[in-house]
């Protein structure tokens, strides 16, 4: 089991002065990894002189699989924070509601604030089901707890100008008009180039991009950050310069939601990688889109050396795949595998259980199709409806009834009824097992 | 749903299973060579094969065999075995470190006095049952996060059903990755013990386990047709229809009964289904199939 882990390499806390707001960021993690998010949310405070001296922010990741509430508890009771910042997804929200609860008895006078997509699109609902929270950061975070903090800590402004939180005053829930998304990403400070995170092999993840250009039903980042915002590739440059001259760090990840979106991007950041990575550092996963990968793509993801990519389809079925407007080329997918695989690149497929129009058998041919064209691995996941995916916003147009609480699981659909999905759950066990476990 | 080709090791095994021909004295079976070339024959892609017996791990040559289906490009090895020799944890090593990942373990029931009995050798069941604890615990060497894959064939006889739901509850707690029921009855009816398979099938199911059932044709597994391991690979043996299945929906695609339950009640039992809401559903599962047995028997899934 891996020791909680702080992050608190900057040095910089040490000029901050006695009377200086506390500030700590909580998340649950998958074990070993680190929040990026919070990394990104501290840099961007830090860049503000006028905090600098007046915010003590501390970074601290648990791993969610291995450490509860109280561990958590342990450490904010030595340090008793003025604001905790949780990180919220739905696989965290659970343990994320119990650290706010007992905090709130230990430290009444704390302001506890959630972030991320888990919380932003139903803020009210969770400020109203809550009386632990006190605030929620509604989409993108950073420009907005910047100007939270600037509240707190420097009395700048009222805090029903801040736009994109939701807070409750007088037992009213009030939500501010929201936040455009930042425009020009690189105004966001590197963590690895600032200090504010120190890298670490396999868990790594350097951000290339924000946002999708598709709209996938069940996904969120396509309908809240329409169009696709790009780091600079000098930025790109540097923070990978910086991962891999880090020692141990002999491998890492790319967040971009398609990596081979734009060929002309794609060859561009090949080379980068390649003219920087002097160490040979692999890139572990980015996603991609299998059916634009042709002989070129794979050379290109070769040159930035990529291990290993994550791809679709969800489902091989064209009806649900349209219900979903997930884009999808049967052929065009299966020459992209095939392409990879022959690269040496492997490949994750991943198909979702539960979507509306599947069915037990339909989701069972899903898998055989997809075993047929022989990717390295395969992932199957029950369908999470996310707060403000499509499917969240209308379920009634879908058919489908799922779990008010996080993780939001589908219960079932008018063609996937619940006990179809629970079996097609038992079975994607062994069957991903049985596919994945296997020779080199 | 992976295809495994199937590869017969030989006849020789360390039990004396009733109505079951392979003994320890039995024919030493096919020569390592013999066995190669088997392999070697079939064609790309070579998904996984199958060593079968008889007892396959009394084989003083199977690491070697182990081996040549790697080398053979073999990318998943999987043993039927009736897992008394997995008990001995430097083989069980040697095994996984040759390449075997794959484990299909054939018990009859979770009690000595059943097990014993149908094995015919006192005993057998705590060595079976230790090997299978040992593979849950066990890692594939070099993989500190993989485990191998353990299965549980379970062969249905007259002296073992009774008690099925006492070996379900008992294997459940050994956490297999998924346990097969196969029908191998000759003289009991299979209607009549329906309703113990039913229930075995939801007490997997109530402790997370999936579980499939082999030579049950479709119409008697009536809202249990998930769990018909003949809709996701192809019967293991030859298997045939019979009069009554002219008057059912899933003529097209379900392979019928085992040919050598052809004389038994089992052909009786067999009644057509009229209409079913996953026709279409199964029509298109099924029409892709695929595996290849070494004997020639082979069914590609484009029946009808």
């Amino acid at each position: 089991m891996t020791p909680p882990f702080l992050n608190c390499c900057s040095g910089q806390e040490t000029e901050v002065l006695m009377a200086a707001l506390t500030v700590t960021l909580v998340s649950f993690n998958a074990e070993g990894h680190f929040s990026l998010a919070n990394g990104y949310l501290k840099a961007y405070v830090h860049e503000d002189r006028s905090l600098r001296h007046r915010v003590d922010l501390d970074l601290v990741d648990f791993a969610v699989e291995n450490h509860d509430a109280r561990q958590a508890l342990f450490y904010l009771s030595h340090r008793m924070p003025r604001v905790l910042g949780l990180s919220c997804y739905c696989w965290n929200m659970e343990v994320n509601l119990e650290l706010a609860r007992i905090y709130k008895a230990v430290a009444p006078a704390s302001l506890i604030v959630l972030g991320g997509p888990e919380v932003g699109p139903i803020a009210e609902r969770y400020l109203r089901d809550n009386y632990a929270v006190d605030l929620v950061v509604r989409g993108e975070g950073e420009a907005t707890f910047r100007e939270l903090l600037r509240h707190l800590a420097a009395g700048e402004g009222a805090l029903e100008e801040i736009h994109g939180i939701s807070y409750r005053r007088d037992g009213t829930v009030i939500s501010t008009p929201d936040r455009p998304p930042i425009a020009d990403l690189d105004e966001i400070p590197s963590p690895y180039l600032t200090g504010v995170l120190a890298p670490r092999d396999r868990v790594t993840y350097v951000e290339t991009s924000r946002g999708c250009p598709y709209r996938c039903a069940y996904c969120y980042e396509g309908r809240h950050f329409p169009g696709v915002r790009l780091f600079s590739e000098r930025r790109i440059q540097r923070e990978i310069e910086t991962v891999v001259r880090t020692p141990g760090v002999r491998s890492f990840h790319l967040v971009d939601s398609v990596f081979n979106l734009n060929k002309e991007r794609l060859r561009r950041l090949a080379r980068l990688i390649s003219e920087v990575n002097q160490t040979g550092a692999q890139i572990l996963t980015v996603e991609i889109l299998a059916d634009l990968v042709d002989e070129e793509t794979t050379e290109l993801l070769r040159l930035a050396n990529v291990a290993s990519v994550e791809t679709g389809p969800q489902t091989v079925h064209a009806d649900t795949l349209a219900l979903m407007r997930r884009p999808h080329r049967a052929d065009a997918f299966a020459r992209g595998v095939r392409l990879l695989r022959e690269a040496g690149i492997e490949v994750l497929c991943d198909l979702i259980i539960g979507l509306p129009g599947d069915n037990f058998f339909r989701f069972a041919q899903s898998i055989r199709e997809v075993m047929e064209l022989r990717p390295t691995t395969l992932v199957f996941s029950i369908l999470h409806v996310l707060p403000g995916t499509d499917l969240y916003e209308d379920p009634p147009h879908y058919g489908l009834r799922f779990d008010a609480r996080a993780p939001h699981l589908v219960i079932d659909t008018d063609t996937f009824p619940f006990a179809e999905i629970d079996r097609a759950v038992l079975m994607s066990i062994p069957v991903a097992k049985e596919y994945n476990v296997r020779l080199d | 749903m992976v295809p495994f080709h199937e590869v017969f090791v030989g006849s020789r095994c360390n039990l004396q299973c009733r109505q079951c021909a392979a003994r320890a004295s039995g024919v030493a079976g096919r020569s390592k060579s013999e066995l190669i070339a088997a392999m070697s024959a079939f064609t790309e892609p070579r998904e996984g094969v199958l060593l079968s017996g008889g007892e396959p791990l009394i084989r003083s040559d199977i690491i070697e065999l182990i081996q040549a289906a790697r080398e053979l490009g073999f990318p998943r090895i999987r043993l039927r075995t009736n897992g008394t020799p997995l008990a001995d944890p430097r083989f069980l090593h040697h095994l996984l470190s040759a390449g075997c990942q794959h484990f299909e373990i054939k018990l009859f029931a979770g009690e000595p006095r059943f097990h014993d009995r149908i094995s015919g050798v006192s005993g057998s069941l705590e060595q079976t049952w230790a090997g299978i604890e040992l593979l849950r615990r066990a890692v594939i060497p070099g993989r500190r996060d993989q485990q191998p894959f353990v299965g549980i064939l379970i062969p249905l006889r007259e002296d073992n059903v009774t008690i099925l739901p006492e070996t379900i509850l008992a294997l459940v707690a050994l956490r297999p990755d998924r346990i097969v029921l196969s029908w191998e009855i000759a003289t009991e009816s299979v209607s009549r013990t329906l309703p113990a398979i039913r229930n075995a099938v939801n007490l997997a199911l109530l402790n997370r386990t999936w579980m499939l059932t082999e030579n049950i044709p479709l119409c008697l597994m009536k809202d249990l047709e998930v769990h018909v391991a003949e809709l996701y690979l192809p019967p293991r043996t030859s298997h045939e229809q019979v009069t009554q299945c002219r008057r059912c929906v899933f003529r097209e695609f379900c392979p019928g009964i085992p040919s050598r339950s052809l004389k038994t009640r089992l052909s009786q039992e067999i009644k057509p289904v009229s209409t079913s809401v996953h026709l279409e559903a199964i029509r298109s599962l099924v029409r892709g199939r695929r595996i290849r047995h070494e004997n020639g028997y082979e069914a590609d899934g484009e029946a009808g």
